[in-house]
């Protein structure tokens, strides 16, 4: 054993000084593995923090998230009164708990500091062990606050509780002002809650449990719920449980829950579910360019072997056993690779904060990537495997070189050159190359050019020069639709005179706003639908300048005006439908004065509402998602003055290229109406759309830029190659020359070689093409699995820096002098 | 020591057609004997001596070595036999460049899994015994094609094999430091040690006590 460790040791002094010695070949190797193995390093950080590391919580794979599955949504939301019976009846959760992620005007009371907008979490008792988790101080929400007039609490985040409060454990018993109420802080909750996207405060149900709203079985207010699986029970038997409910609340309920089933998910997937994708055509891609630069290294190795047969024959004459050999062989590969992975690190540590800024704020766990032990012991992985890879296959041959003698020969005589089959094995790993840089520039051309159409996929307004501001009005303090209306006009008439500001409106569901409002409607005067056949409408509550602002031209009929009164009981309010409802359901007829019954209103007894115009149709959401597009919702807007909002976007028009005076003005004349009020997020419309996209943008940045290694290093591979054979032909290049051939003749040979390898390679990759083109799919948007466009760019893109690498040693040898070069022989 | 019958080396040609390097061989050698095998280039000389070795092992017919029937032996077995029994000296002294004396001197020693302690020990003994102490730093590039031939000598011998195999030892140097070679190796065979060696000189071949001439593959003189 020590006689091992010994001449280990032995193999590993020798590999260090072969390397230093061999400097050119060590830089380029490294240089190669460092591009490899720091790519799968950086996307394996990333996967790491997304897919692999646990939710921080306890058992988290018994953590099933609930929604409800309607004939339109998939996962929509649950209804509070659908979540009480199941609730009540349900047998395979050890707890159930309603939640729903809400952001809240934040004080620490009137007078006391800004008020802010902070992130948090809306819940039934229960939460917070449903996760596991306990409070940190204080106590948790029990059943008394679920209750409707249970004393106004709050659970604070321990980041908030350090923040604000000094970590000081008498924060137990303050009260602060949250969305317009005081309330008490009755715990602490700790930083592990990440639900909600790491949320600063908890409420409870009390204060909302009684809205008529939340009693309505058929109003879905974004919420979802929470279980964890008891001891035993499989997500399946949970799912048969409560659909079994369902189906009972079907029965009871047919006019709101007709068709209604529950849909089950583990919470992990529901936070990252949906970029395994992306992520796994990363790691497709990055293995792509590992493998491309172990051929690149394998290939470096064989020529190096080429020169070292001599070394290799001695030592086997001297009583070198093959494992002898190929041990020294390997040693030196997996040396090489673990420079080539401290690199690779050094570069991920490098490159990782351009990852992360590409990264869309708003994607779960992203940012957590850093690189810890398991990224570093996939990298010691990765540098072993690469250093087998690299090294496995050229120290079997050689030490599989066949007789003694014939090497010490071969190796005495000058002009030692390849075997066949040893040519043939460096050719195959040059087309290897070229056939996966094909199938990743092929993807990533893909990518590019689906980015490309979601980019400028026609949105039905113009975007830019408009400046969103987030603002939502505390139902406690702005309890009527008066004084909702009264804040919003006085903000608009304000904000309007601001220098600078060509328009200003409201909208209770901006485009690009990651929220969704829809409700059902019905064509009044035609025959009823079944309740599980309710179309439904993308609705929007705005103001009257809302399509000035959004450049949306009035179609038909006319736009919101005065004419239209703020409703009254009784009284019909007006709405804007979009084209694409007007030609489904008024295919053939003018919907101007037509009229639409309203499941929006609380009102049973409210008149139907009337078209007054038409607008077109819009995109909200980017594309790709489950969105308007893809689910055909029809669009509709409502006037604000006639149903208020208490939470919209204040949006405004300016032609000014620096916001930031507007900003200010905006902040001041808020505060000036009420100085309790913040505001939420501010950014202009342009960065919601490119924000939407981020994903997309992240995945083709990344894709490309693997592709653009893949080029790199297999255009290096096949420079190296054909360097090398002219090298080796040197003599039956001097001995053509000699009998007279032209320098372009034997330009046309090399060249023509080396883009022979490049041609098999090129048809081999583009059958890999394809199928990545096929596995991509679900992430493209608007174009096919085969592209002729991509496919033609990738084949250019390669053939054009192949032709750059074969085109020096190509020249080179038709400088090789005859005289010097059978002399040299 | 050595006892050879029938011996043959040939390769295929094609169909049914080969060509001979060596035919019909049947040699005996015995320990302690100095041997020069001498014969025009293509005669199959070092062929002969790179079977000997064991370095080559396309060969049919019967070779003994110390009564150990090699054409019996797997290549694996071969490989242990020759380790501890032949030490081998080149024409081109095929030391490893970025070796440097000491090390080249060691490397037989660590294939034949010596301990560290008895490698240093051994490779002492040798550079003492050569009067090579203080070159043992450098590397063979810094050293003459005598100096880089005495190295080749000492690292063959390093193991104390029974038997040592030369390949034109002298091809490469010029008169005194061929002289200073073969007075080497007589002195190594005057110690007991039994050597084979290939020359295409007479005065080399004239330190041994036997000549065998080849010619065409076959032995033609003795």
């Amino acid at each position: 054993m020590i006689a091992e460790i010994s001449q280990m040791l032995d193999d590993i002094r020798y590999a260090v000084r072969q390397l230093v010695k061999h400097r050119s070949f060590t830089f380029i190797a490294v240089f190669a593995l460092s591009l490899g193995i720091g790519a799968n390093t950086a996307i394996f950080s990333v996967v790491n923090a997304v897919l692999l590391r646990p939710l921080p919580y306890p058992d988290p794979d018994k953590l099933i998230v609930l929604r409800e599955r309607s004939h339109i949504f998939d996962n929509g939301s649950v209804g509070y009164m659908n979540w009480l019976d199941w609730h009540a009846s349900q047998r395979s959760f050890s707890e159930l708990a309603l939640v729903r992620r809400e952001s809240f005007n934040f004080s620490l009371g009137s007078g006391l500091g800004s008020p802010e907008r902070v992130r948090g979490v809306r819940a039934s008792s229960g939460f917070l062990s449903v996760l596991g988790l306990k409070p940190k101080l204080g106590r948790d929400l029990s059943a008394v606050d679920d209750v409707a007039g249970a004393p106004n609490v709050t659970l604070i985040s321990e980041n908030l509780w350090r923040h604000d409060f000094g970590a000081s454990p008498s924060v137990l018993g303050r009260r602060v002002l949250i969305d317009g109420l005081q309330r008490e802080i009755i715990g602490v909750f700790p930083a592990q809650l990440q639900f909600g996207r790491n949320p600063d405060v908890l409420l409870p149900l009390s204060e909302i449990a009684k809205e008529p709203w939340m009693l309505k079985r058929d109003y879905h207010q974004g919420w979802a719920a929470l279980g964890r699986l008891k001891p035993g029970v499989t997500m399946s038997q949970a799912a048969s449980d409560l659909n079994a409910i369902a189906i009972d609340l079907e029965k009871k309920y047919p006019e709101s829950n007709a068709g209604r089933r529950v849909k089950m998910r583990p919470l992990f997937e529901t936070t990252v579910g949906d970029y395994r994708a992306s992520l796994n055509l990363l790691i497709g891609a990055v293995v792509c360019v590992l493998l491309i630069a172990c051929a690149n290294v394998a290939n470096l190795q064989f020529a190096r072997a080429l020169a070292r047969a001599r070394e290799i024959a001695v030592r086997s004459a001297l009583g070198a056993s093959r494992w002898s050999i190929a041990r020294q062989l390997l040693v030196e590969s997996t040396l090489l690779a673990f420079i080539g992975a401290v690199a690779g690190v050094l570069l991920t540590v490098w490159c990782m904060d351009a990852i992360l800024a590409l990264t869309p704020p708003n994607v779960p766990r992203f940012h957590q990537a850093t690189i810890d032990w398991h990224v570093l012991a996939f990298t010691t992985f990765a540098a072993v495997a690469t250093g087998v890879l690299v090294g496995v296959w050229p120290a079997w041959k050689i030490s599989h070189s066949g007789s003694i003698s014939v090497a010490l020969h071969e190796a005495g005589s000058r002009g030692s050159s390849d075997g066949l089959n040893r040519q043939r094995m460096r050719a195959g790993l040059v087309v290897m190359q070229a056939a996966l840089a094909i199938v990743l520039l092929a993807g990533a051309g893909l990518t590019l050019k689906s980015f490309w159409h979601a980019q400028n996929a026609p949105l039905g307004f113009e975007p830019h020069g408009v400046v969103n501001f987030t603002i939502s009005l505390p139902m406690a303090k702005y309890k009527t639709g008066e004084q909702r209306s009264a804040f919003w006009t006085q903000l608009l008439q304000r904000v309007q005179n601001i220098p600078g500001v060509d328009a200003a409106a409201i909208s209770s569901n901006s485009p690009f706003d990651d929220t969704e409002n829809d409700n059902f409607f019905h064509v009044t005067g035609t025959l009823p639908v079944p309740a599980d056949q309710r179309p439904t409408a993308e609705t929007s509550v705005v103001s009257p300048d809302y399509f000035r602002v959004m450049g949306m031209p009035i179609l038909r009929g006319r736009g919101f005006g005065p004419q239209d009164v703020p409703g009254e009981k009784g009284h019909s309010r007006s709405v804007i439908i979009d084209e694409s409802f007007a030609r489904k359901y008024f295919a053939g007829k003018d919907p101007i004065g037509q009229h639409i019954d309203d499941n929006d209103t609380l009102d049973e007894n409210a008149p139907p509402m009337t078209i007054v115009g038409v607008v077109p149709r819009t995109r909200n959401e980017a594309p790709g998602e489950l969105n308007v597009e893809a689910l055909h919702l029809v669009e509709e807007y409502l006037l604000a003055s006639q149903d208020p909002q208490p939470e919209s976007t204040l949006h405004v028009r300016t032609a000014l290229s620096d916001i930031a005076p507007i900003v200010a003005a905006v902040k001041r004349d808020v505060e000036s109406l009420d100085s309790d009020q913040p505001i939420g997020e501010i950014t202009t419309l342009d960065e919601a759309i490119a924000s939407s996209l981020a994903t997309r943008r992240l995945t083709m940045v990344l894709l490309g830029a693997f592709a653009v290694l893949a080029l790199v290093l297999a255009s290096v591979g096949l420079y190296g190659v054909m360097a090398l054979t002219v090298t080796q032909r040197t003599r039956e290049l001097g001995i053509r020359m000699a009998l007279g051939a032209e320098r372009t003749r034997i330009f046309k040979l090399v060249l023509g070689q080396g883009m022979s390898l490049m041609g098999i390679g090129i048809a081999i990759g583009l059958i890999g093409a394809v199928a990545a083109g096929r596995a991509l799919m679900s992430l493209l948007y608007n174009v096919g699995a085969v592209d002729a466009g991509a496919v033609l760019i990738a084949v250019f893109s390669l053939l054009a820096v192949a032709l750059i690498a074969c085109c020096v040693p190509a020249r080179r040898a038709t400088r090789v002098d005859p005289m010097v070069a059978l002399r040299t022989e | 020591m050595i006892k050879l019958r029938r011996l043959e080396r040939r390769y295929s040609l094609g169909k049914e057609k080969f060509f001979y390097v060596l035919r019909d061989i049947n040699l005996d050698i015995a320990e302690g004997e100095f041997v020069s095998v001498m014969g025009p280039s293509g005669a199959g000389k070092s062929t002969l001596l790179h079977i000997l070795g064991m370095h080559d092992h396309g060969w049919q017919g019967e070779y003994s070595l110390n009564d150990t029937a090699i054409h019996h032996l797997k290549p694996k077995e071969r490989a242990t036999l020759r380790n501890e029994q032949i030490g081998f000296v080149f024409q081109q002294y095929h030391l490893l460049d970025d070796l440097t004396v000491y090390e080249n001197l060691e490397i037989p020693l660590s294939y034949r899994h010596y301990s560290k302690s008895e490698r240093a020990a051994l490779v002492a003994d040798t550079l003492d015994r050569f009067q090579i102490v203080g070159k043992k730093d450098l590397y063979p590039r810094q050293l003459s094609g005598g100096q880089q031939q005495l190295v080749g000598v000492a690292r063959a011998i390093i193991a104390e094999p029974k038997l040592l195999l030369a390949d034109e030892p002298t091809g490469n140097l010029h008169s005194s430091q061929g002289e200073e070679i073969m007075e080497l190796f007589r002195k190594l065979n005057d110690e007991g040690m039994t050597i084979v060696q290939v020359t295409h000189s007479d005065k080399s071949a004239s330190y041994g006590k036997r000549v065998i001439q080849l010619r065409d593959g076959w032995i033609v003189n003795e």
